[in-house]
């Protein structure tokens, strides 16, 4: 086998593994204290919910961790409607 | 709605659904395993459930990417629609036993994947041995296809990690649909890797015949449901008076709780016949930008054809405690023409709805 792709290989997956757990630490902790500072949506206890947002936030992580730092709450959306609208005031 | 959220939202439907897909599932498994062992394929064991749970996802994927065209044609689709989140989540799961195989503990049932198969028997980590072990990616031949397979899945993992609702209050239904829009790419990918891998050490016809009957009807169905889509877009409003209001029509062209659809301001706007009243509102629902023109009034509320998201017509906005607000649009009525201002008000602005008559 290639030398050089076995390599490469090697350091891209250990790459994305080490983004992946980093996410995975956030995403338990995110869940548990963090998530209800951006979302009030996330409100009491709801453990398969807290459980079932961990995979997508050890992918966005760094979106999250982001809007902790500046204490911003989720967006709302953009549509032609609403840019108009926003527009119209 | 978002109160707050749930894990799964279940009700009677959404468990009838997910009961008769589990079922669907089990039983495609079974068939192709008992058929495939019995007709001599040449495969043993492990490859054949390798390719029943590849082939199970495929199918599945195909009836995934064929619903939402299918409900542009067909309003009877739409109970299709109304969980085929939990659909994507039980293909993603089949692709991964595809490639990863099934081995927990709580299980009575293992199946070895590509990855446990194929990929483990060497002094190389299974991932770096599926990557590693064939890089002749100028050769069609012999291209490694399993990395277009490791691909898709990772763009199905990211749709599968977001389907909750939760994503799309936090990415926002634009920036989630464009996302999710990745099972297109997603597909292409898994065609190529069924084309230049089994495809070409396959003998047997059906799984060619198979493959150009998805590639067809896929972009067949996509191609023209999109142009349709397009010419109804394309329809020129009605002319405007002094005052920048548009005519959109007659009040005859509604049914009762019924909306009539009209492009304005480059977006669609629905217009609501209801109780002896006409509102207009944009016809994109804040939670996954469902066209709100192709539901109903139920209980007085704009009612989602897609997940039931529900709008008070004249607030433009959900029935408290919900939160969800929609623009809206000043309307009049002259005679039986309705008239409608394209200028939308801001989300939950309460315009007076036109009274008929």
């Amino acid at each position: 086998m290639n030398a050089f792709a076995i390599a490469l290989i090697e350091c891209l997956l250990k790459a994305v593994q080490i983004y992946f757990i980093a996410g995975l630490i956030f995403a338990i902790v995110f869940s548990l204290l963090g998530v209800q500072r951006t979302d009030p949506g996330a409100r009491g206890i709801a453990p398969f919910f807290r459980l079932i947002i961990i995979p997508g936030v050890s992918i966005f992580w760094p979106l999250f961790a982001l809007r902790l730092v500046q204490g911003k709450q989720h967006p709302i959306e953009k549509t032609a409607h609403r840019q108009a609208a926003k527009f119209s005031r | 709605m978002s109160v707050s959220y749930k894990s799964i939202q279940w009700n009677k439907q959404k468990l009838i659904y997910d009961a008769i897909l589990l079922a669907t599932v089990g039983l495609y498994i079974y068939i192709f395993l008992t058929v495939a062992s019995k007709t001599g394929t040449g495969l043993d064991l492990r490859g054949i459930r390798i390719r029943a749970y590849g082939s199970a996802a495929f199918i599945l994927l195909n009836i995934i990417l064929s619903i939402g065209p299918l409900t542009r044609l067909d309003k009877r689709f739409y109970p299709l629609l109304f969980n085929r989140r939990h659909m994507g989540v039980t293909f993603f799961f089949l692709a991964l036993i595809h490639a990863i195989g099934l081995n927990l503990p709580v299980l009575p049932l293992k199946v070895d994947g590509v990855l446990t198969w194929y990929h483990d028997f060497g002094n190389l980590e299974p991932l770096v041995s599926l990557f590693a072990s064939n890089v002749e990616y100028t050769d069609l031949i012999r291209f490694p296809f399993e990395s277009l397979g490791a691909a898709a899945l990772v763009i199905f993992f990211v749709m599968a990690a977001t389907s909750h609702d939760f994503w799309l209050v936090n990415l926002t239904a634009p920036i989630w649909k464009a996302l999710h829009m990745g099972v297109y790419l997603a597909y292409g990918l898994v065609v190529s890797h069924v084309i230049l891998g089994p495809i070409q050490t396959n003998q047997h016809p059906c799984l060619t015949i198979g493959m150009g009957i998805s590639l067809v009807w896929i972009v067949g169905l996509h191609l023209f449901t999109a142009l349709r889509e397009a010419n109804v877009d394309s329809q020129p409003a009605g002319p405007s008076d002094a005052s920048g209001f548009v005519d959109v029509g007659s009040v005859a062209d509604i049914a009762e709780n019924r909306a009539k659809i009209v492009t304005l301001a480059g977006e669609r706007v629905a217009i609501f016949k209801y109780d002896g009243k006409l509102s207009a509102v944009s016809n994109v629902c804040q939670h996954q930008n469902g066209p709100l023109g192709e539901g109903k009034v139920v209980d007085g509320c704009i009612t989602c054809p897609w997940h039931g998201y529900q709008y008070l017509p004249a607030e433009g906005a959900s029935p408290p405690p919900f939160t969800e607000k929609i623009p809206t649009f000043e309307v009049r009525l002259m005679g039986d023409r309705i008239w409608v201002d394209p200028i939308a008000k801001p989300p939950g602005t309460r315009v007076a709805p036109a009274i008929i008559g």
